[in-house]
């Protein structure tokens, strides 16, 4: 099955997280925050199955939430990320995230 | 036999002072043109020494302590060196009565056409100044003063001329003339130096790995066309920033043991390996960094560098890359891989030294707390930007514009900003480093100022902070502004700062969308607004004990209009009660609920509220939960009801929910907004705000007259008016209420009754 990764990047400031995958929920954590030396406040990985998969995002101490979804084949990566706004952000990328 | 370059690197030699050199030796196309960038320093001429230092008691030296096991001893000959003086630090001198420093920016590499100036009393830095320059003639540069920190009080230039006089092949001096609000002063500064302030780096490696400090800019295909082919080393990159760059240390070899018992170093191991080994390590300030290189963070190979060092009170002062991370792999069928791998290594290392500098990333520069907004920066050809994040990508873009520099903004703030926002170790890591990039608009045809309504900027413990913005037009010129201006919160940027903490950003509760009709703002004329900054999405920004600065931005035709910084203080609380109410109080509902004036269904936070008012009913903060109290119940309100609700989230209609209204309750407004606004009206004026007690009272009048108390509201017009005017306010102010209060006192003769609107 693939690799779905997820990461949450800039704009996280002691935030509770939650993301679901088809509805199902796959991660949960607080007290998730942004280093901005390396743009990188978290990330996790999970196996999905292969074809349309939603992604939920939801930063339940700002009141934002996400839907992504994904036509998944091969290992995807997801970054995400809260602007100046408080509003989310995504990105999806076939390579890894890399910080600097 | 050591290289030219290790020279540089080695002697800390100036590249003005190599070009000189190598000039002298050459027969000489006449005229010499040198650059008159640098550092000018003048001191008073009266030193005073320093005392003869007192006899000391003798002290019994301490046993020796035995080196830890898990630590081993510094490699190297010798024991430990005595620690030396950090880079053109002052060792035992005298104090100096006064000192100038003038940082000119005219030419050389990436010239800012910025002039800078700082004056110290002591070792203090005073007062700080930046102006935009432009040539009026030969080595002679003028233009507006834009920023100003320190003891601005004192300082009421407006504008600089700087006149350069030159010698053979240096710069002998800059008579500098400020002038504008008041007496024009000349000083001549003598020239110190062409780069703009010190630094020092100390290169160390984990065992088995190896700096990569230099690279070969001519060896990938992919770099810009115009690009010279060169060796260039970080001390080079940071020298053509500004920075009279040495190096320290001895290059060491820190084992592997000190990462625990792998190759990945967590932040804390690199802290401690920083301690151990790094020759200049000190809880203090100093324009010094560590630059550290191993395989791998704990992080793995998504890691490619990190300034760890962030921190404690001395943050910055440390940084890592990691060789074997994702930056020592190549995309597939890149035309060089070595080439490729060897630059990203040099590239992170100037990327993560730059942090050291408090240089946030390209596209962060309006994130976090920011001193002075700034717009940010994603397609920056930047050492602080990521290639693979430049649009449109892929990296390969980046790199065939990239430089090898900083963007202006880094440059400027590098160079210029107040040095404790840049030197290692000084300001905490995100703090003020949006200095760099405000669209500040030197002479800009407005004035915008912050203030609180009151004699001295003190808050009470729990008195949610209102202030007065006024928007001045400061030219001669009647200008167009959108209607509402000063109520558009999506073009006002509030950063909030308590004294020994990072700075916050005010993100208010909501943002409203006006019509944008523009209106005439006429020259000297200006314009008001109210700002609730008590709380907001960020929290209470404003409820410590303790002192804060805040400064407000307008973003207005493409600039930004940076308001006075305004300095006020909160006091502690009175006693367990205000301590104990701060629990409860400082929430977010009740943020809310005064933010918005009130709430029917925010039923906890008017609890708290009412609490205030009982048991603090002299305190300010109750005129605020009085007026939330009140305007709540002061008209039917329309709520949704969902009964008991299922336990997941499904449309109303499927709750079952109903639109249901509360009724008014005329007595316990009219108790509260009269106790708020009618009590002690002056101190009610204060902790409002003139604007804000102003709308609340007429509004209270009118919803009185609306209820038949038409004799109330002229009375209650009448002590507001009484009110604003002992406390000076505009006369079109006073006028506005007269108007208001003489037709109430009409209709009163008259018998007339009223219908219509809310309190506020």
């Amino acid at each position: 099955m693939p690799l779905l990764h997820v990461a949450f990047k800039d704009g996280f400031d002691n935030d509770e997280v939650v993301v679901r995958v088809n509805g199902a929920e796959v991660f949960r954590r607080a007290g998730v925050s942004t280093k901005n030396q390396i743009s990188y406040a978290d990330a996790f990985e999970t196996d999905v199955a292969a074809g349309r998969t939603d992604v939920d995002v939801e930063v339940v101490t700002k009141r934002q939430h996400a839907s992504i979804p994904l036509p998944i084949r091969e290992a995807t990566y997801v970054g995400v990320s809260l602007d100046l706004n408080g509003r989310l952000t995504h990105e999806v990328s076939a390579q890894p995230f890399g910080y600097v | 036999m050591e290289t030219k370059h290790e020279l540089v690197e080695a002697n800390g030699r100036i590249l003005a002072e190599q070009v000189a050199i190598e000039l002298a030796t050459r027969p000489l196309p006449l005229p010499v043109h040198l650059g008159c960038s640098g550092l000018y320093v003048w001191s008073s001429p009266r030193p005073v020494p320093l005392p003869e230092p007192l006899p000391r008691p003798h002290i019994p030296p301490l046993p020796e302590i035995p080196p830890r096991p898990d630590i081993p001893p510094r490699p190297g000959p010798g024991p430990d060196p005595v620690p030396t003086p950090a880079p053109h630090a002052a060792a035992s001198f005298p104090i100096l009565l006064r000192r100038e420093e003038l940082r000119l920016d005219v030419d050389g590499r990436y010239p800012q056409m910025v002039v800078s100036g700082m004056s110290f009393s002591g070792l203090l830095a005073k007062t700080q100044w930046i102006a935009n320059v432009q040539a009026v003639g030969p080595d002679r540069w003028s233009g507006a003063i834009w920023y100003k920190d320190g003891g601005i009080a004192t300082f009421p230039y407006t504008t600089v001329d700087v006149h350069v006089t030159r010698g053979f092949l240096k710069p002998v001096s800059a008579t500098v003339t400020l002038s504008g609000g008041g007496p024009a002063r000349t000083l001549t500064y003598p020239y110190a130096s062409p780069y703009f302030h010190p630094v020092e780096f100390e290169y160390d490696c984990a065992q088995g790995t190896a700096a990569a400090t230099t690279v070969n800019t001519g060896a990938h295909p992919d770099r810009p066309a115009g690009l010279p082919s060169e060796t260039l080393t970080l001390a080079t990159v940071y020298q053509r920033a500004g920075f009279d760059v040495r190096k320290t240390g001895n290059d060491n070899v820190v084992p592997l043991s000190l990462s625990g018992a792998n190759p990945q170093w967590s932040n804390q191991e690199m802290h401690d390996a920083m301690q151990v080994y790094w020759s200049r390590f000190a809880p203090k300030a100093q324009w010094s960094a560590w630059v550290f290189f191993a395989a791998l963070h704990d992080m793995g190979t998504s890691l490619g560098g990190i300034m760890f060092d962030d921190i404690g009170p001395n943050q910055r002062q440390g940084t890592a890359i990691f060789e074997q991370a994702f930056i020592a792999n190549a995309p597939a069928g890149d035309p060089n891989p070595a080439a490729w791998v060897q630059r990203m290594r040099f590239w992170t290392a100037a990327h993560e030294m730059g942090h050291t500098f408090n240089l946030a990333h390209s596209w962060q520069k309006s994130l976090g707390t920011s001193w002075i907004p700034l717009a940010n920066e994603p397609g920056a050809y930047s050492f602080m930007n990521y290639p693979y994040r430049v649009p449109p990508g892929p990296q390969d873009v980046f790199f065939r514009n990239f430089e090898y520099r900083f963007s202006n903004g880094e440059l400027l703030f590098m160079r210029h900003a107040p040095f404790r926002f840049v030197e290692q170790g000084n300001a905490l890591w995100f703090d003020h480093h949006g200095f760099e990039g405000a669209g500040v608009t030197p002479g800009s045809a407005y004035r915008l100022q912050v203030r609180f309504n009151r004699e001295r900027p003190l808050l009470e413990f729990l008195e949610p902070a209102v202030v007065e913005l006024k928007l001045t037009n400061v030219s001669s010129e009647p200008t167009l502004i959108p209607q509402n201006l000063l109520a558009m919160h999506d073009r006002l940027s509030v950063i909030i700062k308590q004294a020994g903490r990072p700075a916050r950003q005010y993100l208010p509760y909501a943002r409203y969308c006006f019509l944008e009709r523009n209106t005439v703002l006429a020259a000297g004329d200006s314009i008001y607004d109210s700002l609730f900054v008590g709380a907001g999405r960020n929290g209470w920004d404003l409820a410590e004990p303790g002192n804060y600065t805040m400064q407000v931005a307008l973003h207005l035709d493409g600039e930004d209009v940076l308001s006075n910084p305004l300095r006020v203080r909160v006091a502690p609380p009175r006693g367990y009660e205000e301590e104990l109410l701060a629990q409860d109080f400082f929430s977010d509902e009740v943020g809310r609920v005064l933010n918005f004036d009130g709430s029917s269904v925010l039923t906890s936070a008017n609890d708290v509220l009412q609490h205030v008012t009982e048991r603090l009913p002299q305190s300010r903060a109750t005129v605020h939960a009085r007026i939330a109290l009140g305007n709540a119940v002061a008209v039917e309100r329309k709520r949704l009801e969902l009964g008991d609700g299922p336990a997941t989230a499904v449309p109303a209609y499927m709750a079952r929910g109903r639109i249901a209204v509360q009724r008014a309750d005329v007595t316990a407004a009219t108790k509260q907004l009269s106790a708020a606004l009618m009590g002690e009206k002056s101190v009610a004026a204060e902790t409002l705000g003139h604007v804000d007690y102003k709308e609340y009272a007429v509004g209270f009048a009118d919803w009185l007259a609306q209820n038949g108390e038409v004799k109330d509201a002229t009375a209650v017009l009448s002590d507001v008016y009484q009110t604003l005017t002992d406390r000076k306010v505009l006369p079109r102010v006073l006028d506005e209420v007269k108007t208001v209060r003489d037709k109430y006192r009409a209709m009163q003769d008259g018998g007339k009754s009223v219908s219509g609107s809310r309190p506020a």
